[in-house]
């Protein structure tokens, strides 16, 4: 019964206003060619709005098939599991957001690190002696998908080395609007595609993480569990 | 055949009955009156012929058909009354040509003419006419129409005496140019009387006379004289109507079935033999001035109730 | 004079077009409820997420199954109207019996459902401009499948479900002018059949909902449907021909 309520409700909408305009018609409204006229210009506004609709900015988003392979994809190479396995290498070099290099000289690295949401990115540190001076450090995101579309506006934590304190903030988050046209039953209904296709719970989260790179001596001070240090015995 | 047949035709609108086993027949192309008073089962009876109404019991066939349902009835036949519905998104003119595509006789040019001449606009609407205006129309509808069975339900309700004439006028010159079987049902009988070739007389559902309109204008004889002077066998005749004047004199309509010598009797006897228009017979037969529910009984308070003249079944 | 040349083919399809033009206002109507519909369906449906990577998501669904819906509403009750008297009377101005004036009026309705559904099928892209003239922002569509063929497929099925419902109108207005107590008595008994088969355990609406609308085999889709709006449309044919005309 709670689906007859819903129709019920738009069945007296729909029915008032045929009724006010068809059945005045008996009486002096819509005399005459109004109907015709009415249909003709509604027909005009029809095609004119398809006409501007194609150069409205669009995109259409992938379909069904193409957004598993990208799970899929995904599911394969978990980013922070493979920078915290010390395997930076085999990272997709796609997902390489940022990066940034700060001067340090022999003094032991403070990182403070902001956080708003709490499943900001993992901060991954490596003690190289590649490095000597300086530290490294960048940003992996893969991107986010909406109904199989990725979303393009970027995001990046900020780093800034004050002294001998690195502080990773991440804040601001970013909005993203977007205004999904979705196809109407009757084009569904006989769309393979559309098997099980369930509106308005697409979106498909990437990963993310900070990896810095810092001199092999270097002590770093952090509160506590903030980074993870990748054992490069491990 | 036949352009109209009835047999038994009975109508009922749930229990009450408006059609007591009506039957006649009507030839082609004739112009045939329909009389009867309010309530008697004209419309009823004209609504059944084109197919409007299903009759309940007996059977009516035009041209062989019998009318409701039939596409052939409807095509070879219009009714025309004060009630017509016509869509309310056509002009008047658009109705026209409806008409034009719907019947196959459609005069379009004596609809045009007669448009014009009755001044009506083209873009008018037909539910923005006044109802002689409306009447007016549907008029011109019925006449253009052609229709081999044309039926005028109380035509000229609204229309103002000049375009009585006027109708009157137009009906009889279109029906001789074309012959068609043309029925009419009218309050004013006596505008018609000329134009009619037969009648066909209707009370409380009942057929109570058809005949030539020559038969209905010797129908009735008026008989006025002193009491006295009135014969014995007066009493046998059948009385329309009977009205004293004063307490010595009287007036008597009766059925005009007097003989000769009956009629030399009442000459002899002083007594005025005059002659009933058939309006007037029409009248006195439908019992509208009878002595049961005459309209002066009303007033005089004393209804002769039971007794007394009755008009005869016929 | 007498003619006895009468087809009932003709006749029927000079009634077709007239009724064309007489209930050319019917537009009016479709065209204020299509906007109408237009209207209601700018609110969209919202979905918002904010997720882990610092995003707040936030998506708004459009389309224009509100339109589909109203139209589908539309052919109902516009059936439903050419029942009343005075829209039947204007069937008996001109040359016709029950035969002609039904199969008539089920041509004309299918006339004028097609165009209905053909137009609903349009009026996304309305939707789509007017929410870019209120947001201008970048608009995504996520047409499960595109082509021709599902647009065909789609705008055939939206047709024939318009004129099924157009027959359930039409049936339903017939039963009432063939008795007036119908007025009450038939929501009443469709209330009461779909409250008494939910208690029994039959969700009345799902059934009907699943036999037609989840049916994806574009064929059977037809055939369904077609098998429905039949039923509908002979019994307000076998009513009609009771019906007599009380002008």
């Amino acid at each position: 019964m709670m689906v007859l309520l819903p129709i019920l409700i738009l069945a007296l909408v729909v029915a008032v206003t045929a009724f006010s305009s068809i059945g005045t018609m008996k009486m002096r409204l819509g005399q005459g060619k109004t109907g015709l006229w009415m249909l003709g210009g509604y027909f005009v506004l029809l095609l004119v709005s398809m006409i501007v609709s194609t150069f409205l900015p669009s995109e259409t988003t992938a379909s069904m098939n193409e957004e598993s392979t990208h799970s899929k994809k995904r599911s394969e190479i978990s980013i922070p599991m493979l920078i915290a396995e010390g395997k930076v290498d085999e990272v997709n070099k796609d997902t390489l957001v940022k990066e940034w290099s700060f001067e340090l000289q022999d003094h032991p690295l403070t990182l403070e690190a902001y956080v708003e949401n709490e499943g900001g990115p993992g901060i991954f540190i490596e003690k190289t002696s590649d490095l000597t001076g300086k530290i490294q450090a960048s940003y992996y995101r893969s991107p986010i998908y909406v109904d199989g579309l990725k979303v393009q506006e970027e995001f990046k934590p900020t780093l800034v080395m004050n002294q001998q304190t690195l502080t990773v903030s991440v804040e601001n988050p970013v909005d993203v609007h977007y205004q999904m046209f979705t196809s109407e039953f009757p084009f569904t209904q006989f769309s393979q595609n559309s098997v099980g296709r369930e509106r308005g719970s697409r979106i498909e989260w990437g990963e993310e993480a900070v990896y810095i790179r810092v001199p092999e001596e270097t002590e770093i001070i952090g509160e506590n569990g903030n980074y993870t240090l990748i054992d490069p015995a491990a | 055949m036949k352009a109209v047949q009835c047999k038994e035709v009975t109508k009922k609108y749930g229990r009450r009955t408006a059609l007591h086993g009506v039957s006649f027949s009507m030839e082609e192309n004739k112009i045939i009156g329909l009389a009867g008073r309010n309530g008697a089962g004209k419309t009823t009876l004209l609504k059944i012929l084109t197919g409007l109404l299903k009759e309940s019991d007996g059977e009516a066939e035009v041209y062989g058909n019998r009318p409701f349902n039939n596409l052939l009835v409807s095509a070879n036949s219009i009714y025309i009354d004060d009630q017509m519905n016509f869509p309310t998104s056509l002009t008047l003119k658009e109705i026209l040509e409806e008409g034009r595509r719907f019947y196959h006789n459609w005069d379009h040019t004596l609809a045009m003419n007669l448009f014009d001449y009755f001044g009506f606009h083209p873009k008018g609407h037909h539910n923005e006419l006044s109802k002689g205006k409306e009447s007016t129309f549907n008029m011109i509808i019925g006449l253009a129409s052609r229709s081999a069975l044309t039926i005028f339900d109380e035509p000229t309700t609204g229309m103002d005496a000049a375009v009585r004439k006027d109708f009157y006028r137009a009906l009889l010159k279109d029906y001789l140019a074309y012959p068609r079987t043309i029925l009419l049902s009218t309050h004013h009988l006596e505008e018609v009387e000329d134009l009619l070739e037969e009648i066909i007389v209707l009370q409380k559902g009942n057929l109570l006379l058809h005949t030539s309109m020559e038969d209905m204008k010797s129908y009735a004889v008026a008989v006025s004289g002193r009491n006295e002077s009135m014969p014995e066998w007066m009493k046998h005749k059948v009385f329309l109507y009977e009205e004293k004047q004063g307490p010595y004199e009287k007036t008597i309509i009766l059925e005009n079935d007097l003989t000769t010598v009956e009629k030399e009797e009442l000459k002899r006897n002083g007594v005025q033999l005059s002659a009933v228009s058939a309006s007037d017979a029409f009248v006195y037969m439908t019992g509208e001035a009878n002595g049961k529910g005459g309209l002066d009984d009303v007033f005089s308070g004393h209804i002769n109730s039971g007794s007394g003249q009755k008009t005869s079944q016929l | 004079m007498y003619s006895a040349d009468i087809s009932t083919a003709e006749v029927v399809k000079k009634q077709v077009s007239y009724k064309w033009r007489a209930y050319i206002s019917v537009f009016t109507s479709l065209v204020v409820i299509q906007l109408l519909a237009v209207l209601f369906s700018l609110n969209g449906t919202g979905m918002s997420s904010s997720g882990g990577m610092n995003y707040n998501i936030r998506v708004e669904y459009y389309n224009a199954d509100m339109i589909m819906i109203f139209t589908i509403f539309w052919g109902f009750i516009t059936a439903l109207l050419l029942t009343t008297k005075a829209y039947r009377e204007d069937d008996f101005a001109f040359v016709t019996n029950r035969t002609s004036g039904t199969l008539s009026t089920i041509i004309y309705l299918w006339i004028i459902c097609s165009i209905a559904g053909f137009a609903a099928s349009l009026s996304g892209y309305l939707l789509k401009v007017v929410v870019f003239l209120f947001t201008s922002q970048e608009l995504l569509s996520n047409n499960g499948a595109e082509g021709a063929g599902i647009y065909v497929m789609g705008l055939v099925s939206l047709i024939l479900t318009i004129f099924m419902f157009a027959g359930f109108g039409y049936a339903a207005g017939m039963i009432v002018q063939w008795n007036k107590m119908f007025v009450i008595l038939l929501p009443v008994l469709f209330i009461g059949l779909l409250i008494s088969l939910e208690s029994a355990g039959y969700s009345m609406d799902r059934f009907f909902f699943q036999f037609l609308f989840s049916e994806q085999n574009f064929w059977l889709f037809i055939m369904k449907s077609l098998a429905v709006s039949t039923a509908a449309y002979v019994i307000a044919f076998l009513i009609s021909n009771r019906l007599e005309v009380k002008r």
